[in-house]
């Protein structure tokens, strides 16, 4: 099963490198705007999330695309934009419903996480594992395993 | 160009005249970046003559061609100006994610001159630079300040750095705050933003930072923040913050408390880190690119200060809030933080400020009839925030405080200097107590911007390990330095002030240098240097440019007229041995200080007076301020 990209939003402390790393390895220069992940600060509220492609099963974008320029590998489960065939008219960005594929001004093409290829730079630079690429059973199964973490503390409050 | 985004913004308040003026060769290769062409700016713009909150002074922000990159928490900033507290050399540096933003718009340095005749803010967004009003900011908050400007720009990603009531009304100590909860603490310089007028600088950048050897960099980058979270300290400060330092240092003796009255409080315990987390903190949050994340966002949910709220709360809160004026209940500590941050206050000399003057109530020599009303015995948290109110408002009792604990000394008369537990050259520091620590004392009391934890000197041990021994021996010439109560400290003490030079330069956090316990040094941030710029260097050229950077802070200061005089620490600390505790009777021998500061102005090539040969100027290619300090002698 090819690995995905795993969001631990609680882990987020909101310090970036993984856009940084983002836009150096895709890009060429250290830029947030240009990253493919993006962390959203809701300051007030101390809550830092990083939005990133999930890799949709059904990707809505390709199945707006006009030019067939979207495609999803079976093999990676990379969902992928053709520079060739991307012809820029931007219904991709409006089919997404998280905002993952987005328009670059600077390329005049829609662009996405394409997981570095497989070896996302993003994971490797966050230093809290809130970003980790994992077997796909990992997402939830570390969800069952924090909520049984918590219970636990809740049983052993009450035991005292 | 790579690193440097090679703009330097100029502003002059007065005009309202804008203009970008190319980042210099002279200025970038020989003063690198933040502190160090900060530092030169303010040299070259700001006479002896100049008051500091007069329109004459200059206030500088300066990034680093580091900045804004993926080295570990590359995104710190140095606010820099004449300080109003100090009159020499002040600045102000703070962590977040401003200045990666500012560098982003495409600048390395702003330098505001003059006075806006009204309230204003700046408002950058790449190119676009513009001065807005902002009388209806004036008296707001630094959190309202930031909460109104993001509203009006519409754009959450904006960042902000302003000043609250206390940066308005001159607070001497005022801090410039960077997303509402990042001081750039000390020295005052809100102060100077107040005197100009300015309430806020607000930026959006959208340019990309490039680098001249990408891929080695990344690789480095990566290999720099495994040595920081494999670190044995990492945890600790990862989880806790930097309240985490409170406890240990009290058990080694080392935290002053009660004014330095005592090294030994009891109650302590109840600022323990572990209750903190339990209590208080609900998030990690951390400053650009940094894997450390020692900020720990705290909410108070219950009690007399629920509601009170913030990003974070600091050692230094808890050692001069908490231990120096005996208050043990973490929420009022975490209320007054959350105030001296709304007001922009430097929580350090504010705490440091209000100890003192709880000494001089309980010895009488203010009373109730001096401080409105106010209840100062030792502990009464409700009677210090009444206090911190005051200050900002500068009202009564608190106009006194709002100029500093030495200059309210000055006011109260009766020997008060004397209660101030310690202070160099004007300014007071954190209550981390250097009576054991020789060469961290040493480092206060020649600190460029006055007393000051985050100059330099190593925490050495009592009785360091064989191989520690070793590795001094090799690295300052002799294994005594390796001890932390040995006299021998002048060539270790001139590494680490370098080192801390650097890393204020390259706007990097100490926690990740050696000065932090991590295996990053100067010939370490060297490399970072050169991969980052293309500029070919080695840790020699990078002691040069340090040592360079140093004597014209220093010049700055013999200018002020500063001496060897100066370069003592006053207060208690500067005369009385600790009282109490595992390091009872620890104190700073006056004959031996005296020597090592000779043997120290011998490393660093300054005369007996402390003044900056000709020769040692010249070696640095200073050779205007030798021509400047022999004109001034003749």
């Amino acid at each position: 099963m090819a690995k995905i990209l795993i969001v631990n939003a609680s882990e987020c402390t909101g310090c970036g490198a993984c856009e940084l790393a983002c836009s150096m390895r895709n890009v060429g220069e250290f830029n947030p705007s240009r990253s493919r992940i993006q962390i959203v600060s809701l300051e007030s509220d101390f809550f830092r999330l990083p939005v990133v492609c999930s890799q949709c099963y059904k990707p809505p974008c390709a199945a707006i695309c006009p030019t067939g320029a979207i495609t999803r590998d079976e093999a990676t489960g990379i969902v992928e934009v053709s520079k060739e065939k991307c012809d820029g008219c931007r219904m991709c960005e409006e089919a997404c419903p998280f905002g993952n594929i987005f328009f670059s001004e600077q390329e005049q093409k829609a662009v996405k996480c394409e997981l570095c290829g497989g070896d996302p730079q993003c994971v490797l630079f966050c230093a809290t594992k809130a970003l980790e690429f994992r077997e796909p059973e990992a997402k939830t199964a570390g969800k069952r395993r924090a909520l049984a973490e918590k219970l636990k503390e809740v049983y052993q409050l009450q035991a005292v | 160009m790579y690193g440097w985004m090679g703009t330097i913004l100029r502003v002059d308040l007065t005009s309202g005249k804008i203009e970008k003026e190319p980042l210099s060769d002279r200025l970038r290769l020989n003063y690198l970046g933040g502190r160090g062409i900060n530092s030169r700016i303010l040299y070259d713009s700001v006479g002896a003559t100049v008051d500091a909150l007069s329109p004459e002074n200059v206030l500088i922000f300066g990034t680093s061609p580091v900045v804004g990159t993926i080295a570990p928490s590359a995104g710190r900033i140095t606010v820099t100006a004449k300080s109003p507290l100090t009159g020499i050399l002040g600045d102000g540096n703070s962590g977040g994610h401003f200045s990666a933003e500012m560098k982003r718009a495409g600048y390395d340095h702003i330098v505001f001159t003059g006075k806006a005749d009204r309230p204003v803010y700046l408002w950058i967004a790449n190119d676009h630079v513009e001065l807005m009003p902002a009388e209806h900011l004036w008296g707001k908050t630094t959190a309202e300040t930031d909460e109104e400007i993001h509203r009006e720009l519409e754009d959450p990603a904006i960042k902000i750095a302003a000043i609250g009531t206390g940066g308005e009304n001159l607070v001497r100590y005022a801090s410039v705050m960077f997303e509402i909860c990042h001081a750039a603490g000390r020295t005052g310089m809100g102060a100077v933003m107040g005197s100009k007028n300015l309430k806020a600088v607000a930026v959006r950048g959208t340019k990309g930072v490039k680098v001249a050897h990408p891929e080695a960099f990344v690789r480095f980058a990566k290999e720099l923040q495994e040595r920081i979270v494999n670190n044995p300290g990492y945890k600790e400060l990862a989880t806790y913050g930097t309240p985490c330092l409170t406890i240990g240092a009290h058990s080694r003796g080392l935290q002053s408390c009660k004014n330095s009255l005592t090294n030994v409080w009891p109650e302590i315990e109840k600022l323990d880190h572990r209750r903190l987390k339990r209590d208080y903190y609900v998030k990690a949050l951390a400053c650009t690119a940094c894997p450390r994340h020692c900020n720990q966002a705290w909410v108070v949910r219950r009690g007399p200060y629920a509601g009170a709220r913030g990003g974070k709360v600091e050692y230094a809160a808890i050692g001069t809030f908490g231990c120096a004026c005996l208050i043990s209940d973490f929420a009022a500590i975490a209320k007054m933080n959350s105030l001296c941050d709304d007001y922009s206050i430097d929580i350090i000399e504010m705490g440091d400020t209000l100890s003192a003057a709880m000494e001089w109530y309980e010895k009488g020599l203010v009373t109730k009839d001096d401080t409105d009303g106010i209840d100062l015995t030792w502990g009464n948290a409700d009677g210090a925030i009444e206090v911190i109110h005051k200050v900002a408002r500068r009202e009564g009792f608190g106009n006194l405080l709002a100029d500093g604990a030495l200059r309210a000394a000055e006011q109260v008369g009766r020997g008060a200097d004397g209660y101030i537990s310690v202070h160099s050259k004007g300014m007071s520091m954190c209550t981390a107590d250097v009576r054991p620590l020789k060469g961290y004392a040493l480092s206060q009391a020649t600190s460029t911007r006055g007393a000051d934890h985050l100059r330099g000197g190593f925490a050495e041990q009592s009785n360091p390990l064989q191989a520690t021994r070793r590795i001094y021996k090799e690295r300052f010439g002799t294994e005594e330095a390796a001890f932390a109560g040995s006299y021998n400290k002048s060539t270790v003490t001139v590494y680490s002030q370098n080192l801390c030079t650097l890393t204020d330069c390259l706007e990097l956090c100490k926690f990740n240098t050696e000065y932090g316990g991590v295996a990053i040094d100067i010939k370490t941030l060297g490399n970072l240097f050169s991969l980052v710029t293309g500029v070919e260097t080695d840790e020699k050229a990078m002691l040069t440019a340090t040592a360079r950077i140093y004597n014209v802070e220093r010049a700055f200061l013999v200018r002020e007229g500063m001496t060897r005089k100066d370069d003592v620490l006053g207060g208690k600390w500067g005369s009385e041995p600790i009282p109490d505790g595992p390091c009872k009777g620890e104190r700073i021998d006056p004959e031996k200080f005296d020597k090592l500061l000779d043997e120290y102005y011998q490393v660093r090539g300054w005369d007996s007076m402390g003044i900056p040969t000709a020769s040692t100027l010249s070696a640095l290619g200073l050779e205007d301020i030798a021509e400047e300090i022999k004109k001034r002698d003749q």
